[in-house]
């Protein structure tokens, strides 16, 4: 009986003719009889009335016999995607068929004795299976391939007692050998499960990319969901008596690895199965513990012996039945142990963040934080974005008016008023300040969402970051276009006084100009990422820098017009700012001091990506750039899907075309000058970052990342050097007779050795062919 | 014919398109063509997908009776109303490679694709695939976005993308595709736990399989 309701075949067995695929039909559909009677203990599947069943067989025969081979009967409804999960009736195919696997989970005895060599190897291929699932590997083709752990979960235990290793009805042998594996091994196993719970539910409660990040799918095997974390830590206490106890069974090389892996997981259980609110709450981290266990589990693993039969595919067969048998992902252990000293370290980086030191430390944090190669884990971004914000409290006491508000100030130091807390307590309609509430809170709810989908964003992959931010750009748009008129208002419930220009009274904007600035911010990093992810080939670097210099540019001057305003308040006598309020006069020195790191900042990737520019359409107009050709496309056309994201954008606008490419091409200037143009935009961005890489943490708001920042710095520097460099190999070669061609020179992108966002061409003088040789 | 060294270039590469009526007998060797270059196969309803549907999009390359190269596309519209090609596999057969016929056969469905009215041309490729991504490029295509972990072996894939027409740049979209879409992904839970990353896990398109 085919079922037609049911147990996720895919729907495209009934849909296409596929069948006559097969070399005996018939056996196939036997085969599927067979394996729905067969299901396997993993599935507690609940019974299915059995009068929703109907036999179908002839009426599918009969109806696939209309078909011709290969045609079609296709809903429109049908996508690709599902025709890529569709089940092929390949069945009895050994590559496609995971049911053709020989059930070795069935015959395996977990009891068997297992020198303590093995033990502790087993414990190792358990950790590294552990972490190639922490990178994003799926359970079935890591830890669920360990023989020891199915025995453990196969039968759905809800307690810890039911989980064992003997299989029914086994006498019970006490030997010695037996014990290393009930009372260490098998403690070791169930806290590593937990552990993997721990993770799992972490990541599900977080923004992360199902399959592409990591993979949460369990195939409904409970990792222990209903057992206390606490039990799995008093069952690793448990072991490490025994193993106490049992210490003369053992050489001291072999005891000490046992005990380091059980005090290893035990630590590790410990910092994985917090609640966020814990650590909000000032929970004392245990990651320097398992820092240091780690090393010593890291030493001791050369005594372990592998145990390769202990894993293997076949559990696949009643874990992922619709898909082909895949293959166990094998990561080495020096890799496993350097991810998972990483996620030691950033776990306990990451908590200083708790205290809190202003929303420019914060942001900033999580740039440098995400920034970090390699990336951090899911499970650490993932927690990262629970300790930052749950149940609608940042860093868990805060509220995201109290932090967008900070942010405000820190950048704009807008008139007291403006934000003033004590508004919310006035109740007269009339009341100006009435209104100035109804207008922040409104921006508070709009402006608060972006702002946290920004640091959520930060948390992705990086891939996925540059992708969001090109929608986010979209949304910080209209949220500047709404703000601007909320400021209009606000103004005149303010009374601001309009500043007189040349070009007319001009008003502060705090709102807008703070939304505006993060919406330039995240136009660059969208640049900024498109050469770290390689997005951008070599011929279009010069196009691409000119666009980050536009942006920063526009920057600059918007951080000018926002520190104009940002020095009126409080607008005091010198008397008065001796006086009391000093307070606002702090605000305002703080605001005007990070307006003056913003531009120092700006002004060296203005100069450096300047000198790129010139750099890079010298190197184009040499032809020392291979520009592939384009048979169907222009230049043009290019230009439009590379400029896609920014079209929509209000201000600043994409140049048109022509524009765009006299202005990187910049005909009307030498080579020559080009590079000396070059040469001088490098010694001034030298003294740009020279200087940022001077000033202290407080000033550069990198309190809680002084060391990403200072190599950020580092590497900055790099590429100006290197890049001063390869001007000079260029200025010197076009003129020397030979000048600068293929000939002479050798040109190659270096990403390596620069920031990964200004990588330098690397020029090199062709030896002369040598005449003597042959 | 006389029988071919695998050694010496044969001296002569046929080209045709995919006929349906041909398929008892073609599909299988396509199929192994493609497959040799995939962590995991397809099933025969991603080959039946393509083929059945845009098999005038889908060119082979023939010594003598033997098929050693073959594209297989598609052709509809993208969000947002645009005609976007896609080329979902290519593959040439490893030692008839290096003598452009992948490049040709890619150029055969784009010509393909260009009377069909395609406004772009879409696919992606594994981001050490240097020799696939250096003919694409040749061919005037742009990486547009890199995909993390796309594959089901855990690696990269950049999207590339070939503008065929001035797609007018008004409204909507300014992103290739996913517009809108992809933030549902996040925790795809129910997520039918069988089908293979190569094959859009989260891009509803499919992987690309390799080529020189």
């Amino acid at each position: 009986m085919v079922q037609t309701s049911g147990n996720g075949l895919g729907d495209g067995i009934f849909l296409w003719h596929s069948i006559v695929n097969v070399a005996n039909p018939a056996k196939g559909l036997a085969r599927l009889i067979l394996r729905d009677d067969d299901i396997p203990a993993m599935h507690p599947t609940p019974p299915l009335p059995t009068d929703s069943f109907r036999d179908i067989t002839a009426e599918f025969f009969e109806a696939s016999e209309k078909l011709n081979v290969g045609q079609l009967v296709k809903d429109p409804y049908f996508t690709l995607l599902q025709a890529v999960g569709a089940l092929e009736a390949r069945i009895m195919d050994p590559k496609m068929d995971s049911g053709m696997l020989e059930a070795e989970y069935e015959s395996f005895d977990a009891l068997q004795p297992r020198l303590p060599e093995e033990v502790v190897g087993i414990m190792d291929q358990l950790l590294s299976h552990e972490m190639a699932w922490h990178m994003g590997s799926a359970l079935s083709q890591t830890l669920f391939t360990c023989l020891y752990i199915d025995r453990l979960l196969s039968s759905s235990p809800k307690t810890l007692k039911e989980t064992t290793f003997a299989s029914s009805a086994e006498v019970e042998a006490d030997t010695k050998e037996r014990q290393l594996l009930e009372n260490v091994l098998r403690p070791y196993c169930l806290a590593l499960v937990k552990c993997c719970y721990c993770v799992n539910q972490q990541i599900m409660m977080e923004h992360i990319y199902e399959e592409e990040d990591f993979v949460t799918q369990t195939y409904n095997v409970s990792l222990l969901d209903s057992v206390e974390p606490n039990e799995v830590l008093n069952l690793l206490d448990d072991a490490l008596v025994w193993l106490e106890t049992s210490k003369d069974l053992y050489t001291e090389g072999i005891f000490n690895a046992l005990k380091y892996r059980i005090s290893h997981r035990r630590a590790l259980l410990h910092d994985l199965s917090r609640e966020t609110e814990e650590w909000h709450t000032g929970a004392v981290p245990e990651w320097d513990t398992s820092l240091e266990l780690l090393g010593k589990v890291e030493i001791t693993h050369k005594l372990g012996i592998p145990v390769s039969e202990a894993f293997s595919t076949s559990v696949q067969r009643k874990l992922a039945s619709q898909v082909p048998p895949r293959p166990i992902v094998e990561l080495s252990f020096e890799d496993a142990i350097s991810s998972l000293k990483k996620l030691c370290v950033e776990g306990k980086d990451m908590l200083k963040v708790l205290k809190y030191q202003g929303s420019t430390n914060l942001v900033n944090y999580f740039l440098s934080f995400m920034a970090r190669r390699p990336s951090p884990s899911p499970y650490i971004r993932s927690l990262l974005q629970s300790l930052f914000f749950k149940d609608m409290k940042i860093l868990g006491v805060m509220s995201v008016k109290q932090v967008l508000f900070d942010d405000v100030r820190e950048l704009c130091n807008p008139v007291e008023l403006l934000l003033d807390p004590r508004n919310e307590l006035v109740e007269a309609p009339h009341d100006p300040r009435f209104d100035i509430v109804k207008r922040t809170n409104w921006f508070v709810e709009r402006a608060g969402r972006s702002y946290l989908d920004l640091f959520r964003n930060i948390c992705q992959n990086r891939s996925r970051l540059r992708r969001n931010l090109c929608h986010a750009i979209l949304d910080w748009d209209s949220l500047q276009v709404e703000s601007e008129e909320i400021d209009s208002e606000l103004r005149e419930l303010t009374k601001e006084d309009a500043q007189v220009t040349p070009n007319g009274p001009s008003y502060s904007f705090p709102l807008s100009s703070w939304v505006y600035l993060y919406k330039l911010r995240q136009m660059e990093w969208i640049i900024l990422l498109g050469f770290e992810l390689e997005v951008y080939q070599p011929h279009e670097f010069a196009g691409m820098y000119w666009y980050l210099q536009h942006y920063v540019r526009t920057k600059i001057g918007h951080i000018e017009r926002i520190r104009g305003f940002a020095a009126l308040n409080p607008k005091l006598s010198s008397k008065q700012k001796k006086k009391k309020v000093i307070p606002a006069v702090e605000q305002q020195q703080k605001a005007l001091s990070q307006l003056t790191f913003y531009l120092l900042e700006a002004s060296a990737i203005q100069e450096l990506s300047g000198a790129m520019i010139n750099a890079y359409t010298a190197l184009a107009r040499l032809d020392l750039l291979k520009k592939p050709p384009q048979p169907y496309s222009s230049d043009s056309l290019r230009y439009d899907l590379r400029m896609k994201p920014f079209f929509t954008i209000g201000c600043p606008e994409v140049v048109p075309f022509d524009i765009f490419e006299t202005l990187v091409d910049n005909p009307e200037t030498q080579t020559l000058e080009l590079l000396e143009i070059a040469s001088e935009s490098i010694t001034q961005a030298r003294k740009d970052f020279d200087q940022l890489s001077k000033l202290d943490a407080n000033t550069a708001r990198v309190v809680l990342c002084e060391d990403a920042f200072r190599t950020n710095s580092r590497e900055m520097l790099r590429s100006c050097i290197g890049l001063g460099v390869a001007v000079a190999v260029l200025t010197k070669a076009l003129k020397s007779p030979g000048g600068a061609t293929n000939e002479t020179l050798d040109v190659e992108i270096d990403k390596a050795r620069y920031h990964p966002s200004f990588p330098v061409p690397s020029i090199k003088n062709k030896k002369q062919t040598p005449q003597k040789k042959r | 014919m006389s029988a071919q060294s695998t050694d010496v270039p044969p001296a002569k590469i046929v080209y045709s398109r995919y006929d349906s009526a041909q398929e008892p007998t073609q599909l299988e060797t396509i199929r192994s063509l493609i497959s040799s270059d995939l962590s995991e196969p397809y099933s025969i309803y991603v080959y039946r997908y393509f083929l059945y549907q845009w098999g005038n999009l889908c060119y082979m390359a023939s010594d003598g009776d033997q098929i050693i190269g073959v594209v297989v596309s598609k052709l509809e519209e993208h969000r947002g109303g645009v005609m976007r090609g896609y080329i979902a596999m290519l593959a040439v057969k490893e030692q008839y490679r290096s003598q452009g016929i992948a490049t040709k056969l890619v150029r055969m469905a784009i010509d393909a694709m260009i009377v069909g009215d395609a406004d772009e041309v879409a696919l992606e490729t594994e981001i050490t695939n240097t020799a696939a991504i250096k003919l694409y490029e040749r061919l005037g295509f742009l990486r547009s976005k890199r995909l993390h972990r796309y594959y089901l072996n855990g690696s990269s894939a950049f999207r590339l993308l070939l503008p065929l027409k001035s797609q007018g740049i008004h409204d909507c979209n300014h992103d290739e595709d996913e517009c809108g879409h992809e933030h549902e992904h996040e925790h795809d839970h129910e997520h039918d736990h069988g089908h293979g990353r190569e094959c859009g896990g989260h891009d509803h398109e499919h992987g690309h399989s390799h080529s020189h």
